[in-house]
């Protein structure tokens, strides 16, 4: 059985981590895991890299012992963000990574997590077109029609727009 | 280089932190959600979701109204006729907010603003599928209630969870609120503004009455409404009242009473309760006139309140204000505006029981700072000290969690944000 006060991770090349549980508290994921299947030795976290999930450790070593209330939902509108510098490193990484940071976050269940790396995707999306944002993130294409009908929709009401 | 696909759940959290404005904003600004919605089929799907989310439907004057009108033309067009098994973003649709307003001084704008029988706007509401429509706000002016019975069909309410409306002249017999769902959650009726002076005994529909028959309201606002019978509402709260999590009652001057905080104690699930009055109410003292012990049972350890708001209630006082101080451990919000010039703190020194509290609030009647009323000084600095961890706590004009002395309009200006 494994020692309760820590846990082994282990990635998809099969290189382990072991951290203190109480790291990953926020982690629904590894919260659940340990409930039903904490007397075996490591856990499997299929689809992460190494270097992501070292990463993802980073910032819950950073936030372990943050005393707000648990995120439920990472897109809570009526949850203000408030930057905070201890997470300055996920804003400098390039798309890719963040990208990758993001799934992680996700598979993870680590909501603090997602909507870090989710408002840092929101803020480099500002201002872009639709060929820049593909060019960033890489996505499947979408059907010409479809880009038809919006163009037709807007315009509709171009002398003037709704405010509120 | 490999990039993963985002799941949907993940689209939808970057789309959180992007602006929000009506569809028609999107569309003619080209926002950015507009340009994810080009992206890529699964950035379409989640953008479109947020996009069109809400549908706002605004006259406010010549312009907003033939925006409007065109861009729902355009939706009717284009909604009705598409094929078989695509997805319009209008079908996306769930919350529904159509305003036609009135300038300041009550008169209505002209005719040409108003919705005309042959609109679009009409026509648009008979388009949404069976259970769609989810939250439905409407605020139609005096002379275009009319249109109410239009916009209220079945369709559009099978499955509403929230419904918000103004009323002025709806009769009985046009059926608007007898058409709402039995598993409605959340009702906000407004009124008009109360004039205690004013006989508006004609003003109410009768057919408010049936609003509470509503058995599954979680959320139930009234506002400036002050016809409806208290035998009807005493009644609601004792048939239907242990689903209430939220109760405010805002200027409905007759429905402050005795009985009816008699009937509010026993609500099991409240959690929060606000009470409007006015410095205008009448001061007539009858048998079911609010008394201040009926007001203090609101607190204390036994009851299931959390957020209390009492704005201008004669019965308030600091007597109030200290058994809140002692017994308000389950409080974590409380705001008092006093009615008279009457709150001052004097006697109270423990006010250990706000030491969890996260927002308090407790300000003079008036915005005047000159004729503030001086709070005592011994009550300022015992709050002062159980202040720190609290987000807001402004105490007569002082802000007691930053220690900075501000004016009485900002004061004003801070809790009308807070009760928003």
């Amino acid at each position: 059985m494994s020692d309760p006060a820590n846990i082994t991770l282990v990635t998809m090349d099969g290189t382990t981590f072991t951290v203190p549980s109480a790291y990953l508290h926020r982690s629904k994921l590894v919260q659940d895991w340990l409930r039903s299947e904490g007397d075996k030795q490591a856990m499997e976290v299929k689809h992460v890299t190494p270097f992501v999930l070292q990463g993802v450790l980073n910032f819950c070593e950073i936030h372990a012992e943050d005393t707000s209330e648990p995120l439920a939902d990472p897109a809570d509108p009526t949850k203000p963000f408030e930057a905070d510098p201890r997470d300055d490193a996920f804003r400098g990484m390039p798309d890719d990574q963040l990208l990758q940071f993001t799934m992680a976050a996700d598979i993870l269940q680590i909501p603090e997590l997602v909507r870090l790396t989710a408002q840092e995707m929101a803020s480099r999306i500002d201002g872009k077109s639709p060929d820049q944002i593909r060019a960033m993130f890489n996505p499947d294409d979408l059907a010409e029609e479809d880009v038809d009908s919006d163009n037709e929709m807007g315009e509709v009401g171009e002398e003037g727009a709704i405010s509120k | 280089m490999t990039f993963p696909t985002l799941p949907c759940e993940i689209l939808r959290s970057i789309f959180a932190f992007l602006p929000s404005m009506p569809i028609v904003d999107h569309h003619i600004k080209r926002s950015d959600l507009f340009n994810c919605s080009l992206v890529s089929c699964d950035w379409r799907a989640a953008a479109l979701q947020k996009i069109w989310y809400k549908l706002y439907l605004e006259y406010i004057d010549d312009t907003g109204r033939d925006t409007v009108e065109r861009f729902v033309a355009s939706i009717v067009d284009s909604a009705g006729g598409a094929p078989q098994g695509y997805v319009h973003g209008f079908r996306l649709v769930r919350v529904l907010d159509f305003m036609v307003f009135e300038d300041t001084n009550r008169n209505v704008l002209g005719a040409n603003h108003l919705v005309h029988r042959t609109s679009p706007v009409l026509r648009i509401m008979h388009l949404f599928s069976p259970g769609q429509i989810h939250e439905i706000w409407y605020y139609l002016p005096r002379r275009q209630q009319a249109l109410l019975p239009d916009i209220m069909c079945s369709a559009l309410v099978k499955n509403l969870r929230l419904f918000s409306i103004n009323v002025f002249q709806v009769s009985a017999d046009d059926g608007v609120l007898q058409r709402l769902p039995k598993e409605l959650e959340v009702l906000h009726v407004n009124g008009y503004k109360v004039d205690p002076e004013e006989d508006t005994s004609d003003e109410v529909p009768s057919s408010l009455e049936s609003i509470f028959l509503l058995p599954c309201l979680n959320c139930l606002v009234l506002r400036e409404i002050n016809s409806i019978q208290l035998s009807s509402f005493k009644k609601y709260l004792c048939n239907y009242g242990h689903n209430l999590r939220r109760l405010e009652i805002q200027y409905c001057l007759n429905l402050i009473t005795e009985s009816v905080i008699d009937h509010i104690i026993k609500c099991p699930n409240l959690a929060h309760l606000a009470l409007f009055s006015t410095a205008k109410a009448p001061q007539r003292v009858c048998e079911d006139t609010l008394c201040e012990d009926t007001l203090c049972s609101l607190v204390g350890p036994s009851t299931p309140i959390r957020d209390l708001q009492l704005v201008q209630l004669n019965a308030v006082s600091n007597r109030f204000l200290a058994h809140c101080a002692a017994h308000g451990y389950n409080l974590h919000s409380l705001v008092v505006v006093d009615a008279n010039d009457r709150i001052t703190g004097d006697g109270i020194l423990d006010v250990g029981a706000w030491r969890g509290m996260a927002n308090l609030q407790i300000l003079p009647a008036t915005r005047n700072p000159v004729s503030d009323v001086t709070m005592n000084k011994g009550f300022v600095e015992a709050v002062r000290k159980v202040a720190g961890r609290m987000k807001i706590c402004l105490v007569g004009n002082h802000r007691l969690n930053d220690t900075k002395r501000i004016g009485i309009s900002q004061l004003r200006d801070d809790i009308g944000n807070e009760v928003d």
